[in-house]
């Protein structure tokens, strides 16, 4: 972090420090910094002007319902490592598909390398004729697809009537390959073959055949083990000593602290601040990325690992509060298998206990099979071989329904898709499951008092924020955080004696993941067991009593939060590890 | 019988697999790109007309109305789907309901006695079905326009991301399997039954949508799959012919309206001995 960008200075009469600050304390300074600061730093540098890989001004992107950036700005100096931070929903990930010409913004301009390209820059076609280049967090490589061909793909060689010519291309690919250090690259394996960390290398390399001179990546780190991040940024640190700019956006202040030049935040889709990394610290971006919402101590309202050590704020306390786990296992899962719709086996022989009281973490990779197994104890996929107990009585072959009689919970990962039904109210959405029930009625019909009544109840009790419009709006309507209240409000609605919480605060921002995360603690300081289902290591490791580690579909190892580094989770997530106490 | 029933079962088989194959390879064409079409059953009907029609003045124009007329309902298709953003389903549907209906009206208003052409010989649809496959193999995997058509038809986001616009090889892809299943309509009417009946097709379009599916999307399955619903056709015409007699508990077997049932009873049945273990081209299960 000795590296210091040479001619971008920040501001001398402001400092970013003071720039966050004064955002904070009046709403005079934050007006001050939102129409002042750009034209000083361009004053300031008249005599040198720097050159800017990306210079974005006063981007303002509107979506139906929310401000998504208001007047952002956003300036990356060329052969930078530049990290773009700020919470879920702060702005990030659109800045950056403007950039790539994803969306096009509502105003402002774009400049590439000094050049204007505001009025060219319509589709990702455009960005990557400009040198710039995309690894995107979800729309990656084609699955069905070798990994030539995901290369070639909108680059492709072409001879005689648009016949493929391959041969210069492999060539070309296995340079690139070699000086990425890629390993034993096979072009012509299907992408979906490759581990999630092999496929991100594969896209960086076909940003580069492009001859991308500019990287953005969206969230690289979200699905990769430490071990795989970490060679991640070795693979990126090469490439800006290249001369390549790369521009990541990230919510983990770690990365930035240890690989970053230096760094942009945003806050609610608006500029809080620009810092040089080797003259800020953890906790002060931190400050900057919440703003306001730290409590009065100064100690931040955060449930990020990052913050844990400096802090204090997990391990020891919850660590006190933690009831003797009784005798008896709630859950137990005896050497289940699953197969797919297509007979492949995707959980291979699991094995594992679960105690009332106790929070079990199960951490992977992406696709190691944690999918599938929450589907199978909650009897969403059937179980081939193997049986699942419920304290002590077999639930193996129940249906759902009657799962969560017995006192099943679950939170499903994806709130949009399985979670929720969007077009539904509030109420229908938060009766759904529970309407057999007695106390909501029970018999053929639904009774529409009784679930307002309820949903009345649910949200006076989660704080809820809703329209005047009441519990009848559509859930589409509310924000994420809102409508994970009501998932987790569903489910701990029947009080049930197991939680199966699948990545419960995925895409939520600070404040609700901290509300999910005290429900799940009091949840368990009741008595309820947790089966926490997370690629996020940092909340599985701050939540759990143990950690169940599962790769390419078995449980490898169960760790106890003694063991449980994130080097050693690591190490048995990525396979380097094997062998352990799997019976 | 003997020898010359064989003769003439494997024979029948690859003239009534021979439309089948040139709709189906419509149908990879149009999955493989993403889009879904049931049209292909109002495209065949379609092709049959226009070529009879078309074809009463010379077969030459028959077949150029025939190319033109597939590849611009395609187009309507393509249109309907992408840029009007329409299900699919629907459209196809309009579109299958409204050459049903155009096509009768049409051939009761313009030779409302029936007809007789010509035409062209069987050879020549049989031939191309038994060489289409490949070329579209090679199309699909050795080529520029087939590599992109795949990407669109797996991930269009994802496609739009590595720089490529979906709308072009979706039109391309959409308008050249309206050409396809117009060719197998023109093979009804200008080779097999050298007149135009309304409705003529006769669900045929929904058989090479199956036989798409019971090739796994491929060109080559796709063709095996026209050969062997084109089988079941060819028998129970076969059993017609020889006046064949099953009864079984009381149940005249081979009445030929259950023998009609043939073709599709066995498509049902592949159908479902397929399901869940083939994969279709993600974008195609997709709700937009």
């Amino acid at each position: 972090m000795e590296w210091v960008p040479k001619r971008w200075k920040p501001s001398k009469t402001r400092s970013p420090r003071e720039v966050c600050s004064l955002r904070n304390e009046s709403k005079v300074g934050y007006n001050l910094l939102m129409s002042a600061p750009p034209q000083n730093r361009d004053e300031m540098n008249e005599n040198s002007p720097p050159e800017y890989a990306v210079r974005m001004e006063n981007i303002t992107k509107r979506f139906p319902g929310v401000v998504a950036n208001q007047q952002v700005a956003l300036r990356v100096q060329a052969g930078a490592f530049h990290a773009v931070i700020g919470e879920n929903g702060a702005g990030k990930s659109t800045l950056l598909n403007i950039l790539y010409g994803r969306y096009q913004p509502d105003s402002g301009r774009v400049f590439l390398h000094g050049r204007e390209v505001t009025q060219s820059l319509h589709s990702p076609a455009d960005a990557i004729r400009n040198g710039v280049g995309m690894v995107s967090q979800h729309y990656a490589l084609i699955p069905a697809l070798t990994v030539l061909e995901n290369v070639l793909l909108g680059a492709e060689p072409t001879g005689f009537g648009g016949v493929l010519k391959c041969r210069a291309a492999i060539t070309r690919i296995h340079e690139l390959a070699n000086q990425l250090q890629i390993a034993s690259l096979d072009v012509n394996q299907r992408a979906d073959s490759l581990s999630v960390a092999a496929q991100q290398k594969v896209e960086i390399l076909k940003a580069l055949y492009r001859g991308a001179n500019t990287l953005l990546l969206d969230e690289p780190t979200a699905t990769l083990a430490p071990q795989e991040a970490e060679s991640l940024f070795t693979l990126l640190r090469n490439l800006v000593e290249k001369g390549t700019t790369v521009l990541f956006v990230t919510h983990k202040l770690r990365e930035v602290a240890a690989h970053s030049h230096a760094v942009t935040v945003l806050r609610a889709g608006q500029n809080a601040g620009d810092f040089i990394t080797s003259e800020t610290n953890e906790a002060e971006l931190l400050h900057c990325m919440i703003g306001a919402r730290s409590n009065s101590a100064g100690q931040p309202l955060i449930p990020f690992g990052d913050v844990t050590e400096t802090e204090g704020y997990a391990g020891d306390t919850w660590a006190a509060t933690r009831p003797a786990v009784s005798g008896s296992p709630l859950l137990q899962i005896e050497a289940v298998t699953v197969r797919n719709s297509r007979r492949v086996e995707v959980v291979k022989s699991a094995t594992l206990e679960l105690m009332h009281g106790e929070i079990v973490g199960v951490a992977g990779v992406d696709g190691s099979g944690q999918r599938d197994l929450a589907e199978a104890i909650l009897g969403l996929q059937t179980v081939s071989i193997g049986k699942i107990f419920l304290e002590g009585s077999e639930i193996t072959r129940d249906t759902v329904a009657q799962r969560y009689q017995k006192g099943v919970a679950y939170i499903p990962e994806d709130r949009h898709r399985s979670g929720m039904i969007l077009d539904f109210s509030v109420t229908e959405n938060y009766t759904l499951g529970h309407h057999r029930q007695d106390n909501w009625g029970g018999g053929t019909l639904i009774h529409p008092p009784i679930m307002t009544a309820h949903t009345a109840a649910m949200i006076q009790q989660y704080d809820v924020r809703i329209s005047e419009l009441g519990a009848l709006i559509p859930a589409r309507s509310l924000s994420g955080g809102n409508q994970q209240k009501i998932v987790v409000a569903r489910a701990m609605q029947s009080a049930p004696k197991l939680l199966i919480a699948c990545q419960p605060t995925r895409g939520l921002d600070v404040e609700a993941a901290r509300f999910v995360y005290r429900t799940l603690e009091q949840a368990r300081r009741e008595g309820l067991g947790i089966l926490l289902f997370s690629l996020d290591l940092e909340e599985i490791l701050q939540l759990s009593d143990r950690v169940a580690v599962m790769f390419n579909g078995r449980i490898v190892t169960v760790l106890s939060t003694a063991q449980a580094t994130p080097e050693e989770i690591g190490a048995w997530m990525t396979g380097a590890k094997t062998g352990g106490t799997e019976a | 019988m003997g020898n010359g029933w064989l003769m003439a079962l494997v024979t029948s088989t690859l003239f009534n697999a021979t439309p089948l194959a040139l709709a189906a390879m419509g149908g990879v064409l149009s999955e493989r790109a993403g889009v879904v079409n049931i049209a292909l059953e109002g495209f065949i009907l379609l092709g049959a007309f226009v070529g009879f029609y078309f074809g009463l003045h010379s077969v030459f124009m028959g077949v150029l109305a025939v190319v033109v007329a597939g590849a611009l309902f395609g187009l309507l298709h393509a249109f309907f789907t992408q840029k009007a953003r329409m299900n699919p389903v629907v459209s196809g549907l309009g579109l299958n309901l409204l050459i049903a209906g155009a096509t009768r009206y049409l051939a009761l208003r313009l030779f409302p006695q029936g007809d007789h052409i010509a035409g062209l010989s069987p050879n020549l649809f049989l031939s191309l079905a038994a060489v289409l496959p490949f070329l579209l193999v090679f199309t699909l995997q050795q080529t520029k326009f087939g590599l992109r058509l795949r990407a669109v038809g797996e991930n269009p986001e994802s496609a739009r991301m590595a720089g490529i616009s979906p709308t072009l090889p979706r039109y391309m892809a959409v308008m050249l399997s309206g050409v396809c299943a117009s060719i197998a309509g023109a093979y009804l009417s200008m080779a097999d039954a050298h007149t135009f009946t309304s409705d003529m097709s006769a669900g045929k379009g929904y058989v090479a949508l199956a036989a798409v599916i019971f090739g796994k999307w491929n060109p080559l399955g796709a063709a095996g799959g026209a050969l062997f619903f084109g089988f079941f056709y060819a028998l129970q015409t076969q059993l017609q012919i020889n006046q064949y007699h099953l009864n079984w508990l009381g149940v005249e077997w081979t009445s030929p309206f259950l023998l009609d049932c043939l073709p599709y009873a066995m498509t049902l049945l592949a159908l479902v001995s397929v399901i869940g273990r083939a994969t279709p081209p993600a974008a195609l299960s997709q709700e937009e």
